[in-house]
């Protein structure tokens, strides 16, 4: 399923003043593979995917998406934000307009189907609950044409229900040319989706692994996540 | 692979969009200013009729006053819903336009309602005066109105400035020194174009006319030494803003980049 070379990132270290968010961390992330970015909070996983998508520059190494710095592969990249990115007066209609107003590769005929599929209410954005946010947040990343979709915890503070709708749609969504990656600490529920499980610890990588090599050992991406927290 | 696609859409309808949902509820205001405004110079108008001069020149005092209240409160009311709107702010899922683009659209969506503001009330006081009998020319009023725009824009352009420090670095801890340093710098700056302005008045551009204004056939404006307003701040001001813009986009992209 996987194929040529979409992004990576080659010895990444990432400080915020004193801290360190990200240590060294290489990646290669071939087109079509679903990853899992896994870890707990602070491991890393916001850092290396606002790298990926370009809100932030490396203290050191080097990060490319398509042979390009992040930013100006932007136009392939839809990114999926724990909390930006919905204005609370708008409505998931006037979402669609600033969607289509702004983002070349808007398909709204699939946000369409999306909102539907996920049930999102039609009323203003402050009215929603959080999970109907998510949800709102996911139809607007995942109905653009990307090549690279950054979900940053897509199912974070997310009802059953609603996770359930969520995962579904990301299944639905999943295409040959166009490579996931997923960070999220629902790792059970999710784990059906990944072909690849990145773990980061304390900013480093700690494991990286195809699922399909962890299934013939006998493991779950959910053994191999408690065995690298131990 | 398509990285091409950003030459298909011209985001700046769309951003201009989003500021016209963003203040709605601040534009009512403004119009309920100028609803008001109206109702002074039809109240003014009905009573100015057989009136002594002494007695209009009274009433006319009172309706300037009121419209120099209703103007400094709309533009006021503009700053303050500029930055409020910063509460509610938010960055795009990877915004394609760049910062500058952003800054655009709200500066010309915020000058363009100062404007409209500025001009309805400067029609509205030509109105009035004719009230009074005082003839003031149309255009002149309007010309004027937009001078007094053209002035207060680097403002406007600071209070966007404003607004994205704020919402790029939040105002706690340390962030205080960095707001406190943009205000006074703000002061510093206006001040010394203040300065600049008053020493090159005059100086090497065309006057910007003063509204023709006569009473009873004669020309109030007659032994005014100058003819009109020095356009010399007119060009620092925008100047200052253009400046000012491109900083609130480079703050943008600094952020969300």
């Amino acid at each position: 399923m996987a194929g040529n070379l979409l992004a990576k990132l080659e010895n990444v270290t990432k400080r915020y003043g004193s801290r360190e968010g990200l240590h060294g961390l290489s990646l290669e992330l071939p087109q079509g593979q679903a990853v899992g970015l896994l870890g707990l909070n602070g491991a890393g996983k916001t850092t290396a995917l606002k790298l990926l998508a370009g809100l932030l520059v490396p203290t050191a190494g080097r990060v490319e998406v398509l042979g390009k710095r992040p930013r100006e592969a932007r136009a392939n990249i839809a990114f999926l934000s724990e909390s930006d990115g919905l204005y609370p007066w708008l409505t998931p209609a006037d979402g669609e307009r600033m969607m289509r107003g702004l983002y070349p590769d808007f398909r709204p005929a699939r946000y369409k189907e999306l909102l539907a599929f996920l049930e999102v209410p039609a009323r203003a954005i402050k009215t929603l609950s959080k999970g109907q946010q998510g949800r709102l947040r996911l139809a607007m990343a995942l109905a653009r044409e990307a090549k690279l979709y950054l979900l940053d915890e897509p199912l974070a503070g997310i009802d059953l229900i609603s996770r359930d709708r969520i995962l579904r749609a990301l299944v639905q969504e999943w295409r040959e040319e166009a490579t996931v990656i997923l960070s999220t600490h629902e790792v059970a529920e999710a784990e059906g989706l990944f072909d690849r499980a990145v773990f980061l610890k304390e900013g480093k990588l700690a494991l990286d692994a195809q699922a399909e090599d962890l299934r013939s050992q006998g493991k779950s991406v959910v053994d191999a996540f408690k065995e690298v927290l131990a | 692979m398509n990285t091409s696609v950003n030459a298909r859409v011209n985001p700046l309808p769309t951003l201009l969009w989003l500021e016209l949902r963003k203040h709605t509820g601040w534009l009512m205001v403004l119009g309920g200013l100028l609803a008001l405004s109206l109702v002074v110079v039809v109240r003014v108008r009905q009573e100015a009729g057989g009136r002594s001069l002494d007695e209009l020149g009274e009433l006319f005092a009172v309706q300037f006053g009121l419209f120099s209240l209703a103007a400094f409160a709309g533009f006021l009311l503009l700053l303050i819903a500029l930055g409020r709107a910063s509460r509610a702010e938010t960055w795009l899922l990877v915004s394609l336009p760049p910062g500058l683009t952003h800054q655009l659209a709200r500066f010309l969506f915020g000058g363009a309602v100062l404007l409209v503001f500025a001009e309805v009330l400067a029609g509205l006081f030509w109105w009035g005066a004719r009230g009074f009998g005082l003839e003031v020319s149309l255009m002149g009023m309007l010309g004027f109105a937009l001078y007094l725009v053209i002035l207060c824009l680097p403002l406007l352009a600071l209070a966007l400035l404003g607004q994205n420090l704020t919402l790029a670095y939040g105002l706690s801890r340390l962030g205080w020194l960095s707001g406190i340093a943009t205000v006074l710098g703000s002061f510093a700056l206006l001040g010394w174009l203040f300065e600049l302005s008053a020493r090159t008045v005059y100086s090497f551009l065309p006057v910007w006319p003063f509204p023709a204004l006569r009473f009873a056939g004669r020309d109030l404006l007659q032994e005014v030494p100058v003819t009109g307003f020095p356009s010399e701040p007119l060009l620092y001001a925008l100047v200052l803003t253009a400046l000012v813009i491109v900083l609130a986009g480079r703050v943008w992209d600094e952020v969300e980049a």
